[in-house]
């Protein structure tokens, strides 16, 4: 904050109230963060008109893409390109503004178009072209923390475990469909318990989708010797609710390298 | 104001006739169109898009949308794609409408009402595993996510399917939607079941649905997971199932049950108007006891899972309906029958076609009462894409595709689909199938044509830039099967005039009726006005095209634009204070520099008088903007 006082008795309040301002900023951004799957910075080139030939341009504009901070692998092909932006208001967007874009994807034709969740002007009060770097990554760090809070919060226990053996569930279905879990069972002691009262050293046995089928394929899978960090909970998958904690995706899984950020996160 | 045209043989005739009008004879011939529906701008996917399903707006053709097994290509995970097209198919976009807790749909159809604008849509939803939501939306080309109207897990649903009909009652259109469903939660097993509503489109969430358990005898625990349903506009609403009767899987003994309601499914007892003979209870037994391999079972590379069933009732004879199902007869085949009832579907035909190591049946009825039929056929280890058109005893057959089998290798179950679709709209045929997109003429004998990047010589898809390969997928393909009237390519010369040349004028002259003129868009470029590239770095490239006709008579002519193939084009007509304004912008892959692409305008001069030279001035601008927006800003010249 490039301020200059010259009593601190006019200065406090001031600086109280920049600090709150700069706070309520942060978690907005943060908001903004976790509900965007694309973060970029872009220069504003046309307004209320699109690359995606849309039939009403009245909320749309194009912008050239300058710098990926999400979406990397979704975005890459279009740096430096032009992309269309779903305003939710274009008024608040001006023509040469350089802007930061919370979004999504919305539309992939012949162009790319994506719509906003939000977006910060570089160059107003809160972000400079000298400092919107460090804000954007000290926000994505702090949205990495709240992520690991929500899904832990989503959890019944959060463990550090290893994985001792694998094998198939004895068959206990009643119903019989092309989305059957074949649900794999994994026998894991716990290294640490993170959240839940599961003790370090005991076992825990988990269960984890073996189907080929689309519903499950992308589910994480594990073998004897594995080491992960488990956010489980029980769920509810219709007709062969198992009796033990699932595990079913991506997010209920992290790396054992990322042990000591979950402890803090989590603390 | 749109309109969109064909010409079948456009460039035969342009190719030996490049700028001489014609005259037509009115030949009806049959156009397919296959086209690849990736977005050039996913050039880069690799995933495998299969159990393709397609539901085209009967109010207006233009409006399409698809689906298949396709994530939302950020990795967002709380919207799946559909995929969308706005004229007629030619093109393809994604559009992330679909609630989802993974980026992607579980089992999905769709379909619109017969009138209005509102899609439907049956799914399970993304990550939540047996769970069916019903979803609508009024605007499936907007961005706005799909409403949710019906919410239902319990012990589980499988393969919600989705058929529509719009009704006029008391002067009110009303959309009646019917969702066939394997619902687990059904007591005693019988557990084919139709979620129903008489009026989905305006009544809030759930929309008037209710639950027609349509199963009324005794099975093996459940029913198969295939129920799907037809509806004819006199009320008469039918559907087909597989009753599991006996022996555990693979080897599943099924019935082959058609059941029907004849008041649009609000009988006293739901889809009980008719009764099987043998044992006098609703529900007639078209087959019995037949071994239908699934859970596990494979054909080639694609699972079976007994989804293979299809019903289609004409839709001016609702006694007509034709039904199609998949079974074992000898020891390893997989064999798909079709029938027909002509009373109701009291009692039904033998096998009026029989196709061994088939898959994936899809039946749907013209306007004239021609049957179009679409299904996958395992031959020589690789995937034949047939659609056949009859009625009895005689079926054309067309292959769309013969694509190969596990190659690319696959990544998930189903490898090309539970299921594909087709619909009839008119006399028309709109379907889509899923196959390997190796990018091989040889593989699409009606031809295809590739949004993605690809190179037919090298047989590979290459990245967005274009500069390199891309691992080989299944993409979903979709297909027209249209009736048009061929242009005669100028046989009679003397029924032709050559158009003139002048700057910044057009001239024709209508010399036998009916005549149609062939401008092609490259010599405008040359001759009649300056075509304007891209120039400047923040404009759109490929701009916007606004060709003006002023002194345009439309009473006496038609205009329309179409591309080299005679494809429609997307495309404006506005009227100005002097004529007309045709607006459009080129897709990346037709854009010519300088010569805007090669697109052709076509008049058609229906009403215009003999021999009277007809000219239109005629001058283009070029803007980063559509027409209305172009206009509005002022930079109308």
């Amino acid at each position: 904050m490039k301020k200059t006082c010259k009593g601190l008795a006019i200065c406090i309040p001031f600086m109280l109230l920049f600090m709150s301002f700069d706070s309520q900023a942060q978690e907005q951004r943060e908001s903004w963060i976790s509900k965007s799957s694309l973060i970029f910075k872009a220069e504003v080139v046309l307004l209320q008109t699109s690359t995606i030939n849309w039939s009403d341009p009245s909320t749309l504009g194009v912008v050239r893409l300058q710098e990926i901070f999400k979406g990397e692998q979704e975005l890459s092909a279009f740096m430096n390109e032009l992309v269309t932006v779903n305003f939710n208001d274009l008024k608040t967007v001006k023509k040469g503004q350089t802007i930061l874009v919370y979004a999504n994807m919305w539309i992939a034709n012949d162009g790319i178009a994506v719509t906003e969740i939000a977006h910060e002007v570089i160059g107003d009060n809160k972000l400079t072209p000298d400092n919107y770097r460090s804000e954007i990554k000290e926000s994505l760090q702090k949205a990495d923390i709240l992520d690991l809070k929500s899904r832990a919060s989503k959890a019944e226990l959060v463990v550090a475990g290893t994985i001792l053996s694998v094998r198939k569930a004895p068959a206990s279905k009643t119903f019989e469909t092309e989305h059957n879990p074949e649900w794999i069972l994994a026998d894991i002691k716990i290294d640490e318990s993170i959240k839940g009262g599961q003790a370090g050293g005991s076992t825990l046995t988990i269960a984890f989708p073996g189907s080929q089928d689309f519903m499950w394929y992308r589910s994480p899978r594990f073998k004897e010797g594995d080491k992960a960090i488990l956010f489980l909970s029980r769920e509810n998958f219709g007709y062969q609710d198992v009796k033990h904690f699932t595990i079913t995706t991506a997010e209920q899984v992290s790396d054992i390298r990322e042990l000591d950020k979950v402890r803090q996160a989590l603390k | 104001m749109k309109k969109t045209i064909y010409y079948s043989v456009l460039p035969f005739f342009l190719l030996f006739f490049s700028f001489v009008a014609t005259a037509q004879i009115g030949l009806v011939t049959t156009k397919v169109r296959v086209i690849n529906m990736i977005p050039n701008a996913q050039s880069n996917e690799i995933g495998q898009d299969s159990e393709p399903n397609i539901a085209v707006n009967p109010s207006d053709v233009n409006r399409m949308v698809g689906s298949a097994f396709t994530s939302n290509p950020t990795g967002a995970t709380n919207r799946a794609p559909i995929f969308i097209s706005t004229d007629k198919g030619s093109t393809w976009a994604m559009n992330n409408i679909v609630p989802s807790g993974n980026g992607a749909t579980g089992d999905i159809s769709l379909q619109f009402g017969t009138q209005g604008n509102e899609l439907y849509t049956g799914i399970l939803r993304g990550g939540s595993g047996l769970r069916m939501n019903i979803l609508r939306s009024n605007n499936p080309f907007g961005a706005a996510v799909m409403e949710l109207l019906v919410d239902r897990q319990g012990a589980g649903v499988d393969q919600p399917y989705v058929d529509a009909i719009t009704s006029i009652v008391a002067g009110a259109q009303r959309d009646r939607v019917y969702v066939g469903n394997n619902d687990f939660n059904a007591a005693g097993g019988r557990t084919a079941s139709v979620e129903l509503s008489q009026n989905a489109r305006t009544n809030p969430a759930p929309a008037g649905f209710t639950t027609a358990r349509i199963e009324p005898r005794a099975t093996n625990g459940q029913d198969m997971p295939a129920i799907r349903t037809t509806v004819n506009s006199d009320g008469n609403v039918y559907a087909i199932f597989y009753r599991w009767v006996n022996t555990g899987t693979p080897n599943a003994r099924c019935d082959v049950i058609v059941a029907r309601d004849n008041n649009f499914g609000t009988m006293a007892t739901p889809f009980s108007a008719l009764n099987d003979p043998g044992d006098g209870v609703r529900g007639i037994r078209v087959v019995t006891n037949r071994l239908v391999p699934a859970f596990p079972s494979n054909l080639g590379a694609n699972r079976l899972v007994a989804s293979n069933l299809s019903i289609a009732v004409h839709p001016t004879n609702s006694a007509i309906v034709y039904i199609a199902w998949a079974d074992r007869v000898g020891a390893t085949d997989y064999t798909l029958h079709m029938r027909r009832s002509t009373d109701n579907g009291a009692t039904w035909s033998a096998d009026l076609l029989t196709i061994t190591n088939a898959t994936n049946p899809a039946l749907t009825i013209n306007s004239v009462g021609t049957v179009g039929y679409l299904y996958q056929q395992l031959t020589g280890g690789r995937w034949e894409t047939h659609f056949r058109r009859g009625t009895t005893t005689t079926w054309s057959d067309m292959i769309l595709a013969n694509t190969p089998d596990n190659n690319p290798a696959p990544t998930f179950q189903p490898y090309i689909g539970d299921y594909c679709d087709v619909m009839a709209v008119g006399k028309n045929f709109y379907g889509i199938f899923s196959a390997s997109n190796i990018p091989d003429s040889a593989n699409f004998p009606q031809g295809v044509k590739y949004q993605r990047n690809a190179n037919f010589t090298t047989h590979r898809v290459r990245n967005l830039a274009n500069t390199a390969n891309v691992g080989l997928s299944i993409d979903p393909f979709f297909f027209a099967v249209e009736q048009k009237t061929i242009v005669d390519p100028c046989l009679f010369l003397l029924r032709c005039t050559i158009p003139d040349l002048s700057l910044e004028m057009i001239r024709i002259k209508c010399l036998a009726k009916p005549c149609i003129f062939v401008d092609p868009v490259p010599k405008n470029c040359l001759v009649k006005f300056n075509c304007p590239g891209c120039e400047g770095p923040n404009i759109l490239c490929p701009p916007y095209y606004h060709m003006y006709l002023d002194d345009f008579d439309p009473r006496a002519w038609q205009v329309t634009l179409v591309d080299k193939l005679g494809e429609p084009i997307d495309y404006e007509m506005n009227k100005t204070k002097t004529g007309i304004v045709l607006s459009f912008r080129p897709d990346k892959k037709n854009y010519i520099e300088k010569q805007i692409g090669d697109y052709y305008l076509v008049f058609e001069g229906a009403n215009a008088t003999l021999k009277k030279e007809y000219a239109f001035k005629t001058r283009l601008e070029v803007s980063d903007y559509r027409y209305n927006e172009h206009v509005k800003m002022g930079l109308q010249r």
